[in-house]
């Protein structure tokens, strides 16, 4: 990849969830890290993949011959896909098949071609602005920073939701309307890839767009099992806390992306329950009581 | 408080409880009898007028009809009616297309006037016997507009029985321009008409003639209701009722005779001019439009100092006109408020946020109600629209866009002045008030048939008969049709050549019987004073501009069907010679083709293959419907609107190229197929905005059906404004540069999980027995709807194209 493209995911809309009003989500594909938790498992991946859902036809027997490699296996009552071979799969020639079974995951999109895709839709964004997701869209930081400049300058509102690993962050401040930053936890979590240093990065980070004084948003992802006890919150409000009265975001797990983990081959390995509301109330008052300032996102 | 003459005054509380018995006295209208009542008086003196007056011309008759029937019909004022008139001896009972009655398969394809008759019930208890009623049929089954009409559908083939096209004579679908009368008063008109029939001749002389006649009718009705209440008044015991009675009867003496000094006599005066208006032209009066109610009134709301709840509820009285008989079924009768001139500066008014509260208290199926919208439309009448939008079962006004319609109307060559005069007939037709007739929904047009027999040698899918032309004179192979899109897309467009000229000549022939039924009373409210000709004359145009309309269907089926054999050509050639069999076949053993033309790109997506064939399609369509001539010599105007008729159509389609089954409807208007637009609400609006708006003159349908979640998820801002930039702005190009954008829609805010949890428990879940939804032009009662448009409006919610938390690419 060079630093005029971007592999992307997709493109989407959504409003008052990624930034204010409505806005335009470009989730790029690529992430230095590994959440189980992750909602948006086939984005972890920098390649292109092919994400399978037999679920969508009728009839297994619908997915015959889609597949020129013969991934695919059918049977009467069951359908199995030999993914070994997908992800170097020279022509993805299943996603054009016509059959909604298959999904292409990744495509190359020119930094040029996504600024002229806001603008054409500049008129529903007038409330709102453009939102740079992922993946870790800092896994692709020449091109996103490209990006965020070239939007910014068309009069865009811009924002950024990263997981705040890369020590490089702080060049896109100036280009950044509103800062989304993940603190997933207060040291290291094998789990996920994160290392301590990774962490002391994320709060440099944070601890410099604070300074700076640009809008910024930190959140917290919610898991049981991996940082939603009472010691690991505590921790993450004092070193929040350490910094400033900043904005807080909880973000609840989930276990909405499990189809997605099933459909790029995956089991998903997070918990299989998710926090009750009693529950991320008390984590709210937690990190309330360290003077930060919390906001619950669904 | 309104001052008036006996001095009473009007207490909002009383009112509102009279309403509520007003309303609760027409749920008990289990009858609408009034209509053959006047259908018997027309006979009785029209046998005796060609006695005595042999050769009376045909405007001169209706005229003498109309005095006749004013003199004659039935008048009651009902215990707490605050208002004189009524437009229930009008209607019949089953006298809306979205009735309970209604089904699909027992479309016939052509308009029976005589179909009315089947809607009286004998019942010998009341005089209604089945013979009396066979015989005001029979004479009436004899005339010459009965006639005619039979002749005109007899001139069509199979064509019009499978609806390739379907004409009809177009009654309705105006706005009268009742303002000088309300003003001034009706006797400066008669006098107008008096002196105008002395200096001119021929049918111009004969018209002012049945002008001054018909005019005076509404004085008649007027004089009668002052006399009966007058007489109630008397033999009334409470002394408040008895001052409204005295009120009534006082005000029925002077409006519409003079002009309305306040905004009671303005209202009073309304009524019975609509009074006449539909009288004349019952049974079945569809689709007379109000206008923008907030400017019709507001002179008079500002005269005096009047108690802003005072007039909220009198308006709810007034509305209370269009609540026909015990089912309120929508008559596509519709108010606008709001909007802008033709320079920019906007007209909201107080009585624009007045009448918009009337309407929400209310809550019922009729009027339909519309919002006109600009760039520069205050907050506040968004403030004031968005309980409408959030409280489930209530009505939602469909809304208008100025900024883009007027441009369309200059190209209709209406004069600037008159701009902002338009108001919606019938479902969403603009159309100026007192100087248009449209003839909107003279024909009907289904392309989605047009393409299957193109695709099937000219015979239909459905029943084998040959209706079209064959693969030999279309230039298509008949041992392989499906070559490429191409020779497809030439095919359709010579087979279409080929039915435009007999529906043309169809349409016409309905318009020029409907001549032989002249309307002189509300001709002199569209402009005939002016002209000197009834507003039906053929010979001339009594009205400032005249067009007639053709309702375009299957613009997203043929679209996405010539994209699927396209994408088929591309994808896989092999396939494509079996398309027209699994086709004729419904796809029946051939599933993996039926995927593959689902699966192919679709209309609503912003995908350019299926975007830029709905663009060709539309544009060509309106620019050949644009070329046919009516009657006057004027154009017809494409509209792409389907009132349900998507359905109707559909029914009589077998499977298309884009994976829709036989007999599957059509998609709505303009919109995507329902299901196919998947990617979202901006990549849909982006789709649509590709389309040439321009050439709709006549008008079109557009829905968009939303998740009620998004209001629980509006945060920075109240859900109505953010309607207004996350969907209103952007679809209406609101600060886009230079014209883009569309000029209607509709919204519905529900789920289809909603709606069907309601048909399964209506008991608890709507108790009141009312849960409006909002259906093309017109709001309908969900719980009192056939099943098949019950599952059209869920259907049509289409939420994967209406999310705005969506992946698009």
């Amino acid at each position: 990849m060079d630093s005029t493209s971007l592999n992307i995911i997709d493109c989407g809309f959504s409003h008052d969830v990624d930034g204010p009003g409505q806005r335009l989500v470009i989730y790029t594909k690529g992430c230095n890290l590994h959440c189980p938790w992750c909602a948006t498992p086939e984005s972890i991946s920098p390649g292109t993949e092919v994400a399978f859902y037999p679920e969508r036809v009728a009839h297994s027997s619908l997915l015959v011959g889609c597949c020129p490699y013969g991934t695919i296996t059918t049977a009467a009552d069951s359908v199995t896909r030999d993914i070994s071979s997908c992800a170097t799969c020279p022509t993805f020639a299943c996603t054009t098949s016509g059959n909604i079974a298959f999904e292409r995951i990744g495509e190359v999109r020119t930094v040029a071609a996504l600024v002229d895709y806001a603008e054409k839709y500049r008129a529903f964004l007038i409330a709102g602005g453009v939102t740079i997701s992922g993946g870790e869209a800092c896994c692709q930081f020449e091109a996103v920073a490209d990006l965020l400049a070239q939007l910014h300058d068309a009069g865009f509102h811009t924002a950024l939701e990263t997981n705040g690993t890369n020590p490089r962050l702080l060049e896109l401040f100036a280009q950044l309307n509103l800062l989304y930053i993940d603190l997933k936890h207060p040291d290291s979590l094998a789990a996920a890839g994160l290392t301590a240093t990774l962490t002391a990065i994320v709060l440099a980070n944070i601890s410099a767009r604070y300074a700076q004084g640009g809008d910024m948003i930190v959140r917290i992802p919610l898991v049981p099992g991996y940082n939603a006890d009472t010691a690991t919150l505590t921790r993450i409000g004092a070193a929040l806390a350490a910094i400033g009265p900043l904005h807080v975001q909880l973000l609840p797990f989930h276990r909405r992306g499990e189809v997605k983990w099933r459909a790029i081959g995956q089991p998903m390995q997070a918990p299989a329950t998710e926090p009750t509301d009693e529950q991320i109330y008390e984590v709210a008052l937690i990190l309330a009581s360290y003077g930060l300032r919390i906001q619950e996102k669904d | 408080m309104i001052a008036t003459e006996s001095n009473i005054t009007f207490d909002p509380i009383r009112l509102a409880r009279q309403l509520l018995s007003v309303q609760a006295q027409n749920q008990h209208t289990t009858r609408l009898d009034g209509w053959f009542y006047i259908q018997e008086i027309r006979m009785a003196e029209l046998k005796k007028l060609r006695h005595e007056q042999p050769g009376l011309p045909p405007v001169l008759l209706q005229a003498k009809l109309l005095q006749t029937v004013c003199q004659q019909m039935p008048l009651t004022i009902r215990p707490d009616e605050i208002f004189a008139g009524t437009q229930d001896d009008a209607f019949a009972r089953t006298y809306a297309l979205i009735n309970p009655e209604f089904r699909v398969e027992t479309f016939a394809g052509y308009c029976d006037p005589m179909g009315v008759y089947g809607d009286i019930t004998p019942a010998p208890e009341l005089g209604f016997t089945a013979e009396r009623i066979q015989r005001v049929r029979d004479f009436w089954a004899g005339q010459s507009y009965a006639i005619a009409l039979q002749e005109a559908y007899a001139t069509a083939g199979p064509e019009l029985a499978e609806v390739v096209y379907f004409t009809e004579q177009v009654t309705g679908h105006i706005i009268p321009d009742f303002r000088p009368a309300l003003a001034h008063g009706v006797m400066p008109l008669i006098k107008q008409a008096h002196q105008r029939a002395a200096t001119s001749s021929g049918e111009q002389r004969e018209f002012y003639q049945a002008a001054e006649i018909s005019l005076s009718c509404v004085l008649i009705l007027a004089e009668r209701y002052a006399t009966l209440a007058t007489e109630m008044a008397a033999q009334e015991n409470d002394a408040v009722r008895r001052d409204e009675l005295e009120l009534l009867a006082a005000t029925c003496a002077r409006v519409p005779r003079n002009g309305a000094a306040n905004l009671y006599e303005a209202m009073q005066g309304f009524i019975l001019l609509w009074m006449a208006m539909t009288v004349e032209q019952s049974p079945n009066p569809y689709a007379f439009s109000v206008g923008n109610l907030d400017r019709i009134l507001q002179p008079y709301y500002a005269n005096l100092d009047v108690e802003c709840e005072v007039a909220i509820e009198l308006t709810r009285h007034l509305l209370a006109l269009y609540n026909v008989g015990d089912r309120n079924w929508a008559i596509s009768q519709d108010i606008m408020v709001g909007g802008r001139d033709e320079m920019g500066n906007d007209l909201t008014c107080a009585m624009t946020t007045i009448v918009l509260e009337a309407f929400y208290r209310s809550n019922y199926p009729q009027p339909a109600l519309s919002v006109k919208l600009h760039a520069g439309t205050p907050e506040a009448v968004y403030a004031a629209m968005e309980p409408f939008f959030t409280t489930p079962g209530s009505v939602t006004p469909s809304l208008f866009n100025d900024d883009i319609l007027f441009d369309n109307l200059r190209k209709k060559e209406i004069a600037e002045a008159d701009l902002p005069d338009y108001a919606i007939a019938g479902c969403q037709e603009p159309l100026i008030m007192g100087k248009e007739s449209g003839n909107t929904t003279n024909s009907w047009l289904n392309l989605a048939k047009v393409l299957e027999l193109t695709l099937h040698d000219g015979k239909s899918a459905i029943t084998g008969t040959q209706i079209g032309l064959r693969y030999s004179a279309l230039g298509l192979n008949p041992a392989n049709p499906l070559q490429n899109m191409q020779s497809v897309k030439a095919a359709f467009w010579q087979q279409l050549d080929h039915f435009l000229p007999m529906m043309e000549a169809v349409a016409n022939a309905c318009t020029r019987a409907l001549a032989t039924l002249p309307v002189p009373f509300v001709s002199c409210f569209m402009g005939g004073l002016v002209t000197g000709y009834d507003m039906r004359n053929i010979t001339a145009q009594g009205t400032k501009y005249n067009a007639s309309g053709c309702l375009i269907h299957g613009l997203s089926v043929v679209a996405d069907s010539f994209a699927a054999i396209e994408t088929l050509a591309q994808q896989a050639p092999a396939v494509l010679p079996n398309l027209v069999a699994a086709l004729q076949a419904n796809f029946a053993g051939d599933e993996a083709l039926k995927a593959r033309c689902i699966a192919a790109p679709k209309y609503g997506n912003d995908l350019d293959l299926p975007d830029s064939l709905a663009v060709e399609i539309a544009r060509d369509v309106s620019l050949r419907i644009s070329n046919l001539r009516n009657p006057w010599g004027n154009q017809f105007l494409a509209d792409w609107s389907t009132p349900s008729t998507h359905l109707l159509y559909g029914y009589w389609v077998g499977a298309t190229p884009d994976g829709r089954m036989a007999r599957q409807m059509l998609g709505y208007g303009i919109d995507p197929t329902a299901g196919m637009a998947t990617k979202g609400l901006p990549p849909r609006i982006q789709s649509m905005h590709k389309l040439p708006y321009d050439l709709f003159l006549g008008g079109y349908a557009s829905h968009i059906g939303l998740h009620p979640q998004m209001i629980s998820n509006c945060i920075t801002r109240t859900f109505i404004i953010a309607l207004r930039d996350y969907v209103i702005s952007p679809l209406f190009g609101y600060g886009a540069r230079g014209a883009v954008g569309g000029y209607y829609v509709y919204f519905n805010i529900d789920s289809a999980d909603h709606l069907r949890a309601i048909l399964a428990n209506p008991t608890e879940m709507a108790p009141s027995g009312i849960y409006i939804m909002r259906i093309h032009g017109t709001f309908v009662n969900f719980l009192d709807l056939s099943p098949a448009i019950q599952e059209d409006i869920i259907m049509r919610l289409d939420q994967r194209s209406t999310n705005f938390t969506c992946k698009v690419q």
